[in-house]
Protein backbone atom coordinates (compact mmCIF):
# COMPACT_ATOMS: atom_id res chain seq x y z
CA UNK A 1 0.00 0.00 0.00
CA UNK A 2 2.85 2.39 0.75
CA UNK A 3 3.74 2.05 -2.92
CA UNK A 4 0.37 3.50 -3.92
CA UNK A 5 0.75 6.30 -1.36
CA UNK A 6 4.20 7.13 -2.70
CA UNK A 7 2.89 7.12 -6.26
CA UNK A 8 0.00 9.42 -5.34
CA UNK A 9 2.40 11.74 -3.50
CA UNK A 10 4.68 11.95 -6.53
CA UNK A 11 1.73 12.68 -8.82
CA UNK A 12 0.44 15.42 -6.51
CA UNK A 13 3.88 17.01 -6.24
CA UNK A 14 4.29 16.97 -10.02
CA UNK A 15 0.90 18.57 -10.63
CA UNK A 16 1.54 21.23 -7.98
CA UNK A 17 4.97 21.96 -9.45
CA UNK A 18 3.54 22.41 -12.95
CA UNK A 19 0.59 24.49 -11.79
CA UNK A 20 2.90 26.77 -9.81
CA UNK A 21 5.21 27.10 -12.77
CA UNK A 22 2.37 28.78 -14.69
CA UNK A 23 2.32 32.09 -12.74
CA UNK A 24 6.12 32.07 -12.69
CA UNK A 25 6.25 31.72 -16.47
CA UNK A 26 3.60 34.42 -16.93
CA UNK A 27 5.68 36.73 -14.74
CA UNK A 28 8.87 35.92 -16.67
CA UNK A 29 6.97 36.49 -19.91
CA UNK A 30 5.80 39.94 -18.81
CA UNK A 31 9.10 41.06 -17.35
CA UNK A 32 11.14 39.70 -20.27
CA UNK A 33 8.86 41.34 -22.81
CA UNK A 34 9.26 44.60 -20.90
CA UNK A 35 13.02 44.18 -20.93
CA UNK A 36 13.06 43.46 -24.66
CA UNK A 37 10.74 46.37 -25.46
CA UNK A 38 12.58 48.73 -23.11
CA UNK A 39 9.68 49.12 -20.68
CA UNK A 40 9.42 48.67 -16.91
CA UNK A 41 6.73 45.99 -17.04
CA UNK A 42 4.02 45.31 -14.46
CA UNK A 43 4.89 46.69 -11.04
CA UNK A 44 1.69 48.11 -9.53
CA UNK A 45 -0.19 45.27 -7.86
CA UNK A 46 0.85 44.71 -4.27
CA UNK A 47 -0.12 43.20 -0.96
CA UNK A 48 0.53 45.32 2.17
CA UNK A 49 2.93 47.44 0.17
CA UNK A 50 4.87 44.42 -1.03
CA UNK A 51 5.19 44.22 -4.81
CA UNK A 52 8.02 41.77 -5.55
CA UNK A 53 8.66 43.25 -8.99
CA UNK A 54 5.16 42.63 -10.29
CA UNK A 55 4.90 39.04 -9.10
CA UNK A 56 1.53 39.75 -7.49
CA UNK A 57 -0.08 40.70 -10.80
CA UNK A 58 -0.57 36.99 -11.30
CA UNK A 59 -2.61 36.76 -8.10
CA UNK A 60 -4.70 39.67 -9.32
CA UNK A 61 -5.16 37.86 -12.64
CA UNK A 62 -6.31 34.69 -10.93
CA UNK A 63 -8.79 36.70 -8.87
CA UNK A 64 -10.04 38.33 -12.05
CA UNK A 65 -10.38 35.06 -13.94
CA UNK A 66 -12.22 33.34 -11.11
CA UNK A 67 -14.65 36.16 -10.36
CA UNK A 68 -15.57 37.28 -13.88
CA UNK A 69 -18.96 36.23 -15.16
CA UNK A 70 -18.76 32.74 -16.60
CA UNK A 71 -20.75 33.04 -19.80
CA UNK A 72 -21.94 29.94 -21.62
CA UNK A 73 -23.46 31.38 -24.80
CA UNK A 74 -26.94 30.24 -25.79
CA UNK A 75 -26.93 27.50 -28.41
CA UNK A 76 -23.57 25.90 -27.57
CA UNK A 77 -23.20 22.15 -27.17
CA UNK A 78 -23.00 22.31 -23.42
CA UNK A 79 -21.13 19.15 -22.47
CA UNK A 80 -18.26 19.39 -24.98
CA UNK A 81 -18.11 23.15 -24.43
CA UNK A 82 -17.47 22.69 -20.71
CA UNK A 83 -15.31 19.61 -21.20
CA UNK A 84 -12.89 21.11 -23.75
CA UNK A 85 -10.81 23.41 -21.48
CA UNK A 86 -10.64 20.79 -18.72
CA UNK A 87 -9.48 18.19 -21.23
CA UNK A 88 -6.74 20.50 -22.49
CA UNK A 89 -5.41 21.12 -18.99
CA UNK A 90 -5.61 17.45 -17.96
CA UNK A 91 -3.75 16.27 -21.04
CA UNK A 92 -1.03 18.89 -20.59
CA UNK A 93 -0.46 17.80 -16.98
CA UNK A 94 -0.56 14.06 -17.72
CA UNK A 95 2.12 14.30 -20.39
CA UNK A 96 4.74 15.18 -17.76
CA UNK A 97 4.22 11.95 -15.81
CA UNK A 98 7.10 10.05 -17.40
CA UNK A 99 9.81 12.71 -17.16
CA UNK A 100 12.45 11.90 -14.53
CA UNK A 101 13.65 14.83 -12.41
CA UNK A 102 16.60 12.91 -10.93
CA UNK A 103 18.19 9.49 -10.96
CA UNK A 104 16.57 6.68 -8.95
CA UNK A 105 16.94 7.45 -5.23
CA UNK A 106 18.36 4.35 -3.63
CA UNK A 107 19.72 3.62 -0.19
CA UNK A 108 19.84 0.53 1.98
CA UNK A 109 17.90 -1.72 -0.42
CA UNK A 110 15.10 0.76 -1.04
CA UNK A 111 14.89 2.57 -4.33
CA UNK A 112 12.47 5.23 -5.45
CA UNK A 113 12.35 6.35 -9.08
CA UNK A 114 11.93 10.12 -9.10
CA UNK A 115 9.28 10.20 -11.79
CA UNK A 116 5.59 9.35 -11.60
CA UNK A 117 5.52 6.56 -14.19
CA UNK A 118 8.58 4.65 -15.39
CA UNK A 119 7.26 3.38 -18.72
CA UNK A 120 9.15 1.23 -21.19
CA UNK A 121 7.95 3.58 -23.95
CA UNK A 122 7.94 6.82 -21.94
CA UNK A 123 8.91 9.05 -24.85
CA UNK A 124 5.96 7.76 -26.88
CA UNK A 125 3.68 8.38 -23.89
CA UNK A 126 4.44 12.10 -24.03
CA UNK A 127 3.56 12.22 -27.72
CA UNK A 128 0.48 10.02 -27.35
CA UNK A 129 -0.97 12.07 -24.52
CA UNK A 130 -0.14 15.47 -25.94
CA UNK A 131 -1.64 14.43 -29.29
CA UNK A 132 -4.95 14.23 -27.41
CA UNK A 133 -4.63 17.99 -26.83
CA UNK A 134 -6.05 18.44 -30.32
CA UNK A 135 -9.42 17.29 -29.00
CA UNK A 136 -9.54 20.17 -26.57
CA UNK A 137 -9.19 22.61 -29.46
CA UNK A 138 -11.48 20.80 -31.90
CA UNK A 139 -14.19 20.34 -29.29
CA UNK A 140 -13.94 23.97 -28.21
CA UNK A 141 -14.35 25.13 -31.78
CA UNK A 142 -17.14 22.72 -32.57
CA UNK A 143 -19.11 23.16 -29.37
CA UNK A 144 -19.08 26.95 -29.67
CA UNK A 145 -21.55 26.64 -32.58
CA UNK A 146 -20.14 29.74 -34.18
CA UNK A 147 -18.27 30.29 -37.45
CA UNK A 148 -15.09 31.90 -36.20
CA UNK A 149 -14.18 29.43 -33.46
CA UNK A 150 -14.87 26.57 -35.87
CA UNK A 151 -12.50 28.04 -38.47
CA UNK A 152 -9.94 28.77 -35.75
CA UNK A 153 -10.20 25.21 -34.47
CA UNK A 154 -9.70 23.74 -37.94
CA UNK A 155 -6.65 25.94 -38.44
CA UNK A 156 -5.18 25.02 -35.05
CA UNK A 157 -5.89 21.31 -35.37
CA UNK A 158 -4.20 21.23 -38.79
CA UNK A 159 -1.18 23.00 -37.30
CA UNK A 160 -0.91 20.66 -34.30
CA UNK A 161 -1.31 17.51 -36.40
CA UNK A 162 1.25 18.74 -38.95
CA UNK A 163 4.00 19.61 -36.50
CA UNK A 164 3.61 16.42 -34.51
CA UNK A 165 5.25 14.58 -37.40
CA UNK A 166 8.68 16.30 -37.41
CA UNK A 167 8.60 16.53 -33.61
CA UNK A 168 8.15 12.79 -33.18
CA UNK A 169 10.68 11.98 -35.93
CA UNK A 170 13.29 14.17 -34.20
CA UNK A 171 12.67 12.46 -30.86
CA UNK A 172 12.85 9.02 -32.50
CA UNK A 173 16.28 9.72 -33.97
CA UNK A 174 17.51 10.59 -30.47
CA UNK A 175 15.95 7.41 -29.07
CA UNK A 176 17.70 5.48 -31.85
CA UNK A 177 21.07 6.91 -30.80
CA UNK A 178 20.61 5.74 -27.22
CA UNK A 179 18.81 2.53 -28.14
CA UNK A 180 15.90 2.96 -25.74
CA UNK A 181 12.57 4.73 -25.32
CA UNK A 182 12.74 4.77 -21.51
CA UNK A 183 13.37 8.38 -20.44
CA UNK A 184 15.57 7.50 -17.48
CA UNK A 185 17.81 5.27 -19.63
CA UNK A 186 18.09 8.02 -22.25
CA UNK A 187 19.27 10.44 -19.57
CA UNK A 188 21.65 7.86 -18.07
CA UNK A 189 23.23 7.27 -21.49
CA UNK A 190 23.86 10.99 -21.82
CA UNK A 191 26.25 10.86 -18.87
CA UNK A 192 28.89 9.00 -20.95
CA UNK A 193 31.70 11.07 -22.38
CA UNK A 194 32.62 11.35 -26.05
CA UNK A 195 36.29 11.87 -26.93
CA UNK A 196 36.85 11.41 -23.19
CA UNK A 197 35.92 15.02 -22.54
CA UNK A 198 32.42 16.11 -23.59
CA UNK A 199 29.25 14.69 -22.04
CA UNK A 200 27.34 12.75 -24.68
CA UNK A 201 24.26 14.95 -24.69
CA UNK A 202 21.58 14.54 -27.32
CA UNK A 203 22.28 17.99 -28.72
CA UNK A 204 25.85 16.88 -29.47
CA UNK A 205 24.83 13.66 -31.23
CA UNK A 206 21.72 15.08 -32.92
CA UNK A 207 22.09 18.84 -33.48
CA UNK A 208 19.69 18.81 -36.45
CA UNK A 209 17.08 16.93 -34.44
CA UNK A 210 17.40 19.55 -31.67
CA UNK A 211 16.62 22.40 -34.07
CA UNK A 212 13.66 20.48 -35.53
CA UNK A 213 12.41 19.55 -32.07
CA UNK A 214 12.52 23.09 -30.71
CA UNK A 215 10.83 24.48 -33.84
CA UNK A 216 8.15 21.81 -33.66
CA UNK A 217 7.69 22.42 -29.94
CA UNK A 218 7.10 26.13 -30.58
CA UNK A 219 4.36 25.19 -33.04
CA UNK A 220 2.85 22.52 -30.78
CA UNK A 221 2.62 24.93 -27.87
CA UNK A 222 0.95 27.62 -30.04
CA UNK A 223 3.71 30.11 -29.32
CA UNK A 224 5.03 32.80 -31.59
CA UNK A 225 6.15 32.58 -34.37
CA UNK A 226 3.45 29.93 -34.74
CA UNK A 227 0.69 31.40 -32.58
CA UNK A 228 -2.01 31.38 -35.26
CA UNK A 229 -4.33 29.33 -33.02
CA UNK A 230 -4.40 32.22 -30.57
CA UNK A 231 -3.16 35.35 -32.27
CA UNK A 232 -4.13 37.37 -29.23
CA UNK A 233 -4.74 40.67 -30.95
CA UNK A 234 -5.50 39.98 -34.61
CA UNK A 235 -6.76 36.50 -35.38
CA UNK A 236 -9.99 35.06 -34.03
CA UNK A 237 -9.09 31.76 -32.44
CA UNK A 238 -10.95 28.68 -31.24
CA UNK A 239 -11.65 30.10 -27.80
CA UNK A 240 -13.41 33.41 -28.56
CA UNK A 241 -16.66 32.20 -27.01
CA UNK A 242 -14.96 31.33 -23.73
CA UNK A 243 -14.82 33.58 -20.72
CA UNK A 244 -13.70 33.59 -17.13
CA UNK A 245 -11.73 30.60 -15.82
CA UNK A 246 -12.62 28.41 -18.82
CA UNK A 247 -10.57 30.81 -20.94
CA UNK A 248 -7.99 30.84 -18.16
CA UNK A 249 -7.67 27.08 -18.38
CA UNK A 250 -6.75 27.29 -22.06
CA UNK A 251 -4.03 29.78 -21.16
CA UNK A 252 -2.80 27.61 -18.27
CA UNK A 253 -2.68 24.60 -20.58
CA UNK A 254 -0.50 26.59 -22.97
CA UNK A 255 2.03 27.48 -20.29
CA UNK A 256 2.06 23.92 -18.97
CA UNK A 257 2.69 22.71 -22.52
CA UNK A 258 5.66 25.10 -22.66
CA UNK A 259 7.02 23.69 -19.40
CA UNK A 260 6.51 20.06 -20.50
CA UNK A 261 8.03 20.68 -23.93
CA UNK A 262 11.06 22.31 -22.26
CA UNK A 263 11.38 19.42 -19.81
CA UNK A 264 11.19 16.89 -22.64
CA UNK A 265 13.73 18.82 -24.71
CA UNK A 266 16.04 18.95 -21.67
CA UNK A 267 15.57 15.21 -21.17
CA UNK A 268 16.27 14.30 -24.78
CA UNK A 269 18.91 16.84 -25.73
CA UNK A 270 20.46 18.53 -22.69
CA UNK A 271 21.23 15.53 -20.55
CA UNK A 272 18.10 15.68 -18.37
CA UNK A 273 19.09 15.41 -14.73
CA UNK A 274 22.80 14.82 -15.52
CA UNK A 275 25.15 17.23 -13.80
CA UNK A 276 27.89 17.59 -16.43
CA UNK A 277 30.95 15.39 -15.67
CA UNK A 278 29.42 14.21 -12.38
CA UNK A 279 27.60 10.87 -12.68
CA UNK A 280 25.26 9.75 -9.90
CA UNK A 281 27.96 7.62 -8.21
CA UNK A 282 30.38 10.55 -8.05
CA UNK A 283 27.68 12.81 -6.65
CA UNK A 284 26.98 10.24 -3.92
CA UNK A 285 30.58 9.58 -2.93
CA UNK A 286 31.37 13.30 -2.80
CA UNK A 287 28.02 14.25 -1.28
CA UNK A 288 29.71 16.55 1.28
CA UNK A 289 31.46 18.85 -1.22
CA UNK A 290 28.35 18.72 -3.46
CA UNK A 291 26.19 19.94 -0.58
CA UNK A 292 28.78 22.64 0.14
CA UNK A 293 28.63 23.70 -3.50
CA UNK A 294 24.83 23.84 -3.48
CA UNK A 295 25.01 25.89 -0.26
CA UNK A 296 27.50 28.26 -1.88
CA UNK A 297 25.18 28.74 -4.87
CA UNK A 298 22.28 29.45 -2.51
CA UNK A 299 24.39 31.91 -0.52
CA UNK A 300 25.45 33.69 -3.73
CA UNK A 301 21.80 34.00 -4.78
CA UNK A 302 20.90 35.38 -1.37
CA UNK A 303 23.78 37.86 -1.55
CA UNK A 304 22.60 39.02 -4.97
CA UNK A 305 19.07 39.59 -3.61
CA UNK A 306 20.51 41.47 -0.63
CA UNK A 307 22.64 43.65 -2.91
CA UNK A 308 19.60 44.37 -5.07
CA UNK A 309 17.57 45.33 -2.02
CA UNK A 310 20.29 47.67 -0.81
CA UNK A 311 20.18 49.50 -4.16
CA UNK A 312 16.50 50.37 -3.68
CA UNK A 313 15.76 53.81 -2.20
CA UNK A 314 15.87 53.64 1.58
CA UNK A 315 13.73 55.26 4.27
CA UNK A 316 10.26 54.51 5.60
CA UNK A 317 8.51 56.81 3.12
CA UNK A 318 10.47 55.57 0.08
CA UNK A 319 8.17 54.01 -2.54
CA UNK A 320 9.46 50.45 -2.26
CA UNK A 321 10.76 50.39 1.30
CA UNK A 322 8.80 47.27 2.26
CA UNK A 323 9.98 45.48 -0.85
CA UNK A 324 13.53 46.40 0.10
CA UNK A 325 13.02 45.03 3.60
CA UNK A 326 11.37 41.80 2.44
CA UNK A 327 13.80 41.05 -0.38
CA UNK A 328 16.77 42.00 1.78
CA UNK A 329 15.48 39.79 4.59
CA UNK A 330 14.94 36.85 2.26
CA UNK A 331 18.40 37.42 0.77
CA UNK A 332 19.97 37.45 4.23
CA UNK A 333 18.10 34.25 5.14
CA UNK A 334 19.34 32.70 1.88
CA UNK A 335 22.95 33.62 2.71
CA UNK A 336 22.67 32.16 6.22
CA UNK A 337 20.95 28.95 5.04
CA UNK A 338 23.45 28.53 2.20
CA UNK A 339 26.43 28.97 4.48
CA UNK A 340 24.91 26.56 7.01
CA UNK A 341 24.42 23.95 4.26
CA UNK A 342 28.00 24.50 3.09
CA UNK A 343 29.33 24.07 6.64
CA UNK A 344 27.27 20.87 7.09
CA UNK A 345 28.57 19.53 3.79
CA UNK A 346 32.18 20.17 4.70
CA UNK A 347 31.99 19.21 8.36
CA UNK A 348 29.42 16.49 9.01
CA UNK A 349 29.70 12.87 7.93
CA UNK A 350 26.65 12.06 5.79
CA UNK A 351 24.84 8.71 5.92
CA UNK A 352 23.96 6.78 2.74
CA UNK A 353 20.37 8.07 2.73
CA UNK A 354 21.50 11.67 3.07
CA UNK A 355 24.10 11.13 0.32
CA UNK A 356 21.44 9.83 -2.07
CA UNK A 357 19.19 12.76 -1.19
CA UNK A 358 21.96 15.31 -1.79
CA UNK A 359 22.77 13.70 -5.16
CA UNK A 360 19.08 13.71 -6.14
CA UNK A 361 18.75 17.35 -5.08
CA UNK A 362 21.75 18.36 -7.19
CA UNK A 363 20.35 16.48 -10.18
CA UNK A 364 16.86 17.93 -9.73
CA UNK A 365 18.39 21.42 -9.59
CA UNK A 366 20.38 20.73 -12.78
CA UNK A 367 17.24 19.47 -14.50
CA UNK A 368 15.23 22.47 -13.28
CA UNK A 369 17.90 24.89 -14.47
CA UNK A 370 17.96 23.34 -17.95
CA UNK A 371 14.17 23.30 -18.18
CA UNK A 372 13.82 26.91 -17.05
CA UNK A 373 16.54 27.99 -19.46
CA UNK A 374 14.58 26.43 -22.34
CA UNK A 375 11.36 28.03 -21.03
CA UNK A 376 13.12 31.37 -21.14
CA UNK A 377 14.15 30.55 -24.72
CA UNK A 378 10.45 30.15 -25.56
CA UNK A 379 9.72 33.58 -24.08
CA UNK A 380 12.69 35.15 -25.81
CA UNK A 381 11.59 33.82 -29.21
CA UNK A 382 8.06 35.08 -28.67
CA UNK A 383 9.14 38.69 -28.19
CA UNK A 384 11.74 38.60 -30.95
CA UNK A 385 10.17 37.00 -34.03
CA UNK A 386 7.10 38.07 -36.01
CA UNK A 387 4.29 35.63 -36.81
CA UNK A 388 4.24 33.27 -39.78
CA UNK A 389 1.42 33.42 -42.30
CA UNK A 390 -0.70 30.27 -42.46
CA UNK A 391 0.64 29.06 -45.83
CA UNK A 392 4.21 29.72 -44.67
CA UNK A 393 3.52 27.71 -41.55
CA UNK A 394 2.26 24.73 -43.53
CA UNK A 395 5.10 24.93 -46.05
CA UNK A 396 7.70 25.04 -43.30
CA UNK A 397 6.11 22.06 -41.56
CA UNK A 398 5.49 19.74 -44.48
CA UNK A 399 8.03 20.77 -47.10
CA UNK A 400 11.01 21.61 -44.94
CA UNK A 401 10.89 20.25 -41.42
CA UNK A 402 9.32 16.85 -42.21
CA UNK A 403 11.73 15.91 -45.05
CA UNK A 404 14.64 17.21 -42.98
CA UNK A 405 13.56 15.12 -40.00
CA UNK A 406 13.07 12.06 -42.21
CA UNK A 407 16.51 12.50 -43.78
CA UNK A 408 18.02 12.95 -40.34
CA UNK A 409 16.34 9.76 -39.12
CA UNK A 410 17.47 7.72 -42.13
CA UNK A 411 21.03 9.06 -41.87
CA UNK A 412 21.11 8.33 -38.14
CA UNK A 413 19.85 4.79 -38.65
CA UNK A 414 22.32 4.26 -41.50
CA UNK A 415 25.26 5.56 -39.47
CA UNK A 416 24.29 3.43 -36.47
CA UNK A 417 23.92 0.35 -38.69
CA UNK A 418 27.33 1.04 -40.23
CA UNK A 419 28.84 1.30 -36.74
CA UNK A 420 27.12 -1.96 -35.78
CA UNK A 421 25.17 -0.28 -32.98
CA UNK A 422 21.75 -1.52 -34.07
CA UNK A 423 22.27 -5.22 -33.43
CA UNK A 424 22.15 -4.79 -29.64
CA UNK B 1 -6.83 -4.24 -8.18
CA UNK B 2 -5.99 -5.38 -11.73
CA UNK B 3 -9.27 -7.27 -11.98
CA UNK B 4 -11.26 -4.21 -10.88
CA UNK B 5 -9.47 -2.04 -13.43
CA UNK B 6 -9.99 -4.69 -16.12
CA UNK B 7 -13.73 -4.97 -15.54
CA UNK B 8 -14.10 -1.19 -15.34
CA UNK B 9 -12.23 -0.64 -18.61
CA UNK B 10 -13.94 -3.60 -20.26
CA UNK B 11 -17.45 -2.46 -19.44
CA UNK B 12 -16.54 1.11 -20.39
CA UNK B 13 -15.36 -0.03 -23.81
CA UNK B 14 -18.50 -2.14 -24.38
CA UNK B 15 -20.72 0.78 -23.35
CA UNK B 16 -18.76 3.18 -25.56
CA UNK B 17 -19.03 0.78 -28.48
CA UNK B 18 -22.78 0.47 -28.02
CA UNK B 19 -23.16 4.23 -27.72
CA UNK B 20 -21.07 4.69 -30.87
CA UNK B 21 -23.46 2.68 -33.05
CA UNK B 22 -26.70 3.83 -31.42
CA UNK B 23 -26.14 7.58 -31.25
CA UNK B 24 -27.70 9.60 -34.03
CA UNK B 25 -25.48 12.66 -33.53
CA UNK B 26 -22.26 12.06 -35.50
CA UNK B 27 -20.21 14.04 -32.98
CA UNK B 28 -21.45 11.92 -30.06
CA UNK B 29 -20.65 8.83 -32.11
CA UNK B 30 -17.12 10.03 -32.81
CA UNK B 31 -16.56 10.85 -29.13
CA UNK B 32 -17.83 7.40 -28.15
CA UNK B 33 -15.33 5.91 -30.58
CA UNK B 34 -12.61 7.95 -28.90
CA UNK B 35 -13.67 6.69 -25.47
CA UNK B 36 -13.67 3.12 -26.77
CA UNK B 37 -10.14 3.50 -28.15
CA UNK B 38 -8.87 5.01 -24.89
CA UNK B 39 -10.46 2.23 -22.82
CA UNK B 40 -8.89 -0.43 -25.05
CA UNK B 41 -5.51 1.29 -24.65
CA UNK B 42 -6.03 0.97 -20.89
CA UNK B 43 -6.68 -2.78 -21.29
CA UNK B 44 -3.42 -3.12 -23.25
CA UNK B 45 -1.57 -1.28 -20.48
CA UNK B 46 -3.07 -3.65 -17.88
CA UNK B 47 -1.66 -6.57 -19.89
CA UNK B 48 1.82 -4.96 -19.65
CA UNK B 49 1.72 -4.41 -23.41
CA UNK B 50 2.89 -0.83 -22.98
CA UNK B 51 3.94 -0.28 -26.56
CA UNK B 52 0.62 -1.49 -27.97
CA UNK B 53 -1.34 0.61 -25.49
CA UNK B 54 0.57 3.80 -26.25
CA UNK B 55 0.49 3.24 -30.00
CA UNK B 56 -3.24 2.67 -29.74
CA UNK B 57 -3.59 6.18 -28.29
CA UNK B 58 -0.96 7.74 -30.56
CA UNK B 59 -2.30 6.35 -33.85
CA UNK B 60 -5.99 5.66 -33.34
CA UNK B 61 -7.05 8.22 -30.74
CA UNK B 62 -4.48 10.86 -31.65
CA UNK B 63 -4.62 10.68 -35.44
CA UNK B 64 -7.41 8.59 -36.93
CA UNK B 65 -10.20 9.70 -34.61
CA UNK B 66 -9.05 13.31 -35.09
CA UNK B 67 -9.39 12.77 -38.83
CA UNK B 68 -12.93 11.43 -38.34
CA UNK B 69 -13.82 14.48 -36.28
CA UNK B 70 -12.22 16.73 -38.90
CA UNK B 71 -14.37 15.26 -41.65
CA UNK B 72 -17.48 15.60 -39.51
CA UNK B 73 -16.72 19.28 -38.94
CA UNK B 74 -16.09 19.86 -42.64
CA UNK B 75 -19.28 18.28 -43.92
CA UNK B 76 -21.37 19.31 -40.86
CA UNK B 77 -23.95 16.55 -41.07
CA UNK B 78 -27.33 17.88 -40.15
CA UNK B 79 -28.31 15.82 -37.12
CA UNK B 80 -32.01 16.44 -37.71
CA UNK B 81 -31.81 15.19 -41.29
CA UNK B 82 -29.98 12.07 -40.14
CA UNK B 83 -32.65 11.46 -37.51
CA UNK B 84 -35.45 11.77 -40.05
CA UNK B 85 -33.86 9.10 -42.20
CA UNK B 86 -35.32 5.72 -41.26
CA UNK B 87 -32.93 2.80 -41.80
CA UNK B 88 -33.82 0.94 -45.00
CA UNK B 89 -34.41 -2.80 -45.04
CA UNK B 90 -31.66 -3.37 -47.61
CA UNK B 91 -28.92 -1.62 -45.63
CA UNK B 92 -30.13 -3.30 -42.44
CA UNK B 93 -29.82 -6.73 -44.05
CA UNK B 94 -26.38 -5.88 -45.46
CA UNK B 95 -25.29 -4.76 -42.01
CA UNK B 96 -26.48 -8.00 -40.42
CA UNK B 97 -24.68 -10.13 -43.02
CA UNK B 98 -21.37 -8.24 -42.80
CA UNK B 99 -21.57 -8.08 -39.00
CA UNK B 100 -22.22 -11.82 -38.77
CA UNK B 101 -19.28 -12.54 -41.07
CA UNK B 102 -16.90 -10.41 -38.98
CA UNK B 103 -18.19 -11.92 -35.72
CA UNK B 104 -17.69 -15.42 -37.13
CA UNK B 105 -14.13 -14.58 -38.20
CA UNK B 106 -13.28 -13.15 -34.75
CA UNK B 107 -14.92 -16.09 -32.96
CA UNK B 108 -12.94 -18.56 -35.06
CA UNK B 109 -9.69 -16.99 -33.88
CA UNK B 110 -10.82 -16.65 -30.25
CA UNK B 111 -12.10 -20.24 -30.02
CA UNK B 112 -8.89 -21.56 -31.59
CA UNK B 113 -6.84 -19.93 -28.81
CA UNK B 114 -5.30 -22.37 -26.35
CA UNK B 115 -6.79 -22.20 -22.84
CA UNK B 116 -5.03 -20.04 -20.25
CA UNK B 117 -1.26 -20.66 -20.38
CA UNK B 118 0.16 -22.83 -17.60
CA UNK B 119 2.73 -20.24 -16.54
CA UNK B 120 2.12 -16.46 -16.59
CA UNK B 121 3.62 -14.76 -19.64
CA UNK B 122 6.84 -12.89 -18.73
CA UNK B 123 6.07 -9.19 -18.36
CA UNK B 124 8.21 -7.87 -21.22
CA UNK B 125 7.71 -10.60 -23.82
CA UNK B 126 4.53 -9.40 -25.52
CA UNK B 127 3.59 -5.95 -26.73
CA UNK B 128 6.72 -4.04 -25.73
CA UNK B 129 8.61 -1.98 -28.29
CA UNK B 130 11.35 -4.61 -28.45
CA UNK B 131 9.10 -7.64 -28.93
CA UNK B 132 6.78 -5.98 -31.45
CA UNK B 133 9.79 -4.75 -33.40
CA UNK B 134 11.36 -8.21 -33.34
CA UNK B 135 8.16 -9.83 -34.67
CA UNK B 136 7.49 -7.25 -37.37
CA UNK B 137 11.00 -6.46 -38.57
CA UNK B 138 13.08 -9.60 -38.12
CA UNK B 139 10.60 -12.49 -38.11
CA UNK B 140 8.58 -14.14 -40.88
CA UNK B 141 6.20 -11.16 -40.84
CA UNK B 142 8.83 -8.85 -42.35
CA UNK B 143 7.62 -9.18 -45.97
CA UNK B 144 3.87 -8.91 -45.27
CA UNK B 145 4.59 -5.91 -43.04
CA UNK B 146 6.67 -4.13 -45.67
CA UNK B 147 4.13 -4.90 -48.40
CA UNK B 148 1.34 -3.38 -46.29
CA UNK B 149 3.51 -0.28 -45.69
CA UNK B 150 4.04 0.01 -49.45
CA UNK B 151 0.30 -0.33 -50.02
CA UNK B 152 -0.34 2.52 -47.57
CA UNK B 153 2.28 4.65 -49.29
CA UNK B 154 0.60 4.03 -52.65
CA UNK B 155 -2.74 4.99 -51.11
CA UNK B 156 -1.29 8.26 -49.78
CA UNK B 157 0.32 9.07 -53.14
CA UNK B 158 -2.98 8.28 -54.88
CA UNK B 159 -4.92 10.54 -52.53
CA UNK B 160 -2.49 13.38 -53.18
CA UNK B 161 -2.73 12.84 -56.94
CA UNK B 162 -6.54 12.86 -56.83
CA UNK B 163 -6.69 15.94 -54.64
CA UNK B 164 -4.19 17.83 -56.80
CA UNK B 165 -6.08 17.25 -60.03
CA UNK B 166 -9.16 19.12 -58.83
CA UNK B 167 -7.34 22.35 -57.99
Amino acid sequence: MSLAVLLAAKAVVLVLLLLNLVPLLVWVERKASALIQDRVGPNRAGILGLRFAGMFHNLADVGKMLTKEDIVPAGVDRLPFVLAPALGLTVALAAAAVIPVADVWSSGGRSVPLQVADLDVGILWVFAVSSLGVYSIVLAGWASRSRFPLLGALRSAAQLVSYEVPLALAAISVALCFGTLRPNEIVEAQGDLVFGALPQWGILLQPVAFVIFVTGALAETNRLPFDLPEGESEIVGYHVEYSSMKFGMFMMAEYIHVAVASALAATLFLGGWQVPWLPTEALRTHAGPVLAGLGAIGALGGAAALAGALRLPRGVTAPRSRDALAIGGLGLAGVVAGLAAAATGLGADLGPGARATVAAAAQALAFGAKTLLLCFGFVWVRWTLPRFRYDQLMRLGWRQLTPLALANLVLTAGALAALGELSR
Amino acid sequence: MTAVAFYALGSLSVLAGLSMITRRSPLASALSLLTLLAALAGVFLLLEAQFLGIVQILVYAGAIAVLVLFVLMMVDLDAAAVRAQAPRAGSLAAGVVVGAAITAAVLRVVLALPPAPAAPIPADSVGTARSVGAVLLTGPLLYPFEIVSLLLLVAVAGAVALAKRKV
